[in-house]
């Protein structure tokens, strides 16, 4: 999609993800990347935490990561009935983040592979999540 | 730099109170270490006051010290409100601390109180979650119990622990809690109650977990050793590094490392500790954290029940927030008053035989990683 044509389907957090149309390599989470060092930063960052370097520009990232610890929560929290799962996962840039987890619980562990997805919630905003990446190598 | 004592500590009983207001919890356990320092509130040159939801749970979002202090007789001295999640209480300690060591004030008050009860749960809840950048947590599903249950997870896969060791922190917390007069909760639940409770977040079930609280603690800090005469060996403050640049070290590393450099003491220096269980099985983190057991040793180190009051390191005497209790701007100034209670052997029914050396581990919101502020102090007799 052209980047002039914005979406307009409301999400869950604006700050957190993008979607497909936003900023370049969405969708995924919301992240610059630093023209001098090429790390990404997470989130609206004015500045590389890597180097302070100010040359940063938007780009997505978190599409594949690794989930280091999940647990199930037996209590609704941020439009997520219960039980639902979040885990701690590290992505392939090596950002940590608590991220709401989709499929069956019994199919995560510790190193699971999981790709970056957009789910549709009942209420016509859209979510993020992350689930299995069953395709990975 | 001059040295900073303890001269007196006091509370307000953390619990349930639907009748107290905010102010007069506050107020009561500020006269109460003013008592307990033998002084008169003229004496105090100012007050740090920690609070962290007043303004969401109380309608009081701010200039909250002055409406606490008002009604004790305390006014014209610099009052100043801290707020740093549930690290707030250490943070005001730490503040008071630089004051006096510089010379600034020779006599400061420190207040840590909340008001968390209302009938309203999910408004207590809610306000905690806002210790957090809510920017990035809103909609994402993250409450600090699944957050919790996640740090436990990792500390047990990494260290080969069952849930069993779960169950016994939470027991000898609350068989602690039982001994002190001043705890939410008193009837000592045993570990059949504890692994029979409901799971809120596997591993973590609901006897493990502090609980909404209303409370209040106190202290003087002082240039003057006065009654209590405990000394502030170090007092050290850290916040949630930016990994990707500095390092993998947790929040709670670095204060600790601050902490002991600054005492120029290791761990096997102290005595007992408090830290901050606001669910009883991340005392397992802690032990590494504070260097009470090396990598791979925390399984170890629980079988032997090294933190039992009868062991060799005990922790959380109190109850600590598990069965003392959890409200938020109180807890840290509260695991201080019983650093000082058990080193000048006023602790009653739970004195350690033992506690010339405490230290205590206050942590309060997150960001990042990690917690978003960890507040560590040392204190020792004079």
């Amino acid at each position: 999609m052209s980047a002039s044509v914005p979406s307009t389907r409301i999400k869950t957090n604006r700050h957190v993800f993008v979607l497909e149309d936003e900023v370049p390599g969405a969708p995924g989470l919301r992240a610059v990347r630093c023209r001098a060092c090429r790390c990404h930063t997470l989130g609206r960052a004015l500045i590389c935490s890597h180097c302070f370097s100010r040359d940063v520009a938007p780009e997505a990232a978190g599409q594949r990561a690794e989930l280091v610890e999940f647990a199930v929560s037996n209590h609704p929290a941020g439009g997520f009935s219960a039980p639902y799962a979040i885990g701690l996962i590290c992505t392939e840039e090596g950002f940590a983040l608590f991220a709401p987890l989709v499929g069956d619980p019994a199919s995560f562990a510790h190193e699971t592979l999981l790709r970056f997805t957009l789910l549709d919630r009942d209420d016509g905003t859209v979510a993020f999540a992350y689930a299995a990446d069953d395709g990975a190598q | 730099m001059a040295d900073a004592f303890i001269s007196g500590c006091g509370f307000h009983p953390f619990g349930r109170f639907p009748n107290k207001t905010l102010k007069e919890i506050a107020a009561e356990a500020a006269l109460a270490a003013l008592d307990d320092a033998g002084l008169d509130p003229d004496a105090i040159d100012a007050a740090f006051c920690a609070n962290a939801y007043a303004g969401l749970l109380n309608g009081q979002e701010s200039m909250r010290g002055e409406t606490w202090l008002r009604s004790i007789g305390v006014g014209v001295i610099p009052i100043i409100n801290v707020e740093n999640a549930c690290a707030g209480g250490g943070t005001a300690l730490h503040l008071a601390t630089i004051a006096v060591r510089a010379g600034v004030y020779r006599c400061v008050l420190v207040v840590g109180a909340e008001k968390m009860y209302s009938g309203d749960t999910a408004a207590a809840i809610a306000a905690l979650a806002t210790s957090s950048d809510t920017e990035v947590t809103a909609g994402v599903g993250m409450q600090f119990a699944a957050v919790d249950a996640i740090r436990v997870k990792e500390v047990m896969r990494e260290e080969g622990i069952d849930d069993e060791a779960l169950v016994w922190i939470a027991a000898k917390n609350h068989s602690n809690g039982a001994l002190n007069p001043n705890a939410q909760f008193r009837k000592g639940l045993d570990a059949e109650a504890i692994r029979n409770s409901r799971v809120i977040a596997a591993p973590i079930r609901l006897y493990m977990c502090s609980a909404i609280s209303d409370g209040a603690a106190a202290v003087i800090v002082s240039s003057d050793p006065g009654r209590r005469g405990v000394r502030i060996r170090a007092s050290a403050l850290a916040s949630s590094p930016v990994r990707a640049r500095q390092g993998k070290d947790s929040t709670a590393v670095r204060a600790a490392r601050k902490a002991y450099g600054e005492a120029a003491l290791r761990p096997q220096d102290m005595d007992f500790a408090e830290v901050h269980d606001a669910v009883a099985p991340l005392e397992l983190y802690y032990y590494r954290a504070l260097g009470f057991c090396e990598p791979g040793g925390v399984g170890r180190f629980v079988s032997e029940r090294q933190s039992a009051r009868s062991g060799t390191m005990p922790v959380n005497p109190s109850g600590g927030l598990t069965a003392r209790g959890h409200p938020v701007g109180a807890t840290g100034v509260a695991q201080i008053c019983e650093l000082v209670l058990q080193i000048s052997g006023g602790a009653g029914l739970r004195q350690l035989p033992h506690a010339r050396r405490g230290i205590a581990l206050n942590a309060g919101g997150w960001i990042g990683e990690d917690p978003a502020i960890n507040a560590v102090h040392i204190l020792e007799a004079k």
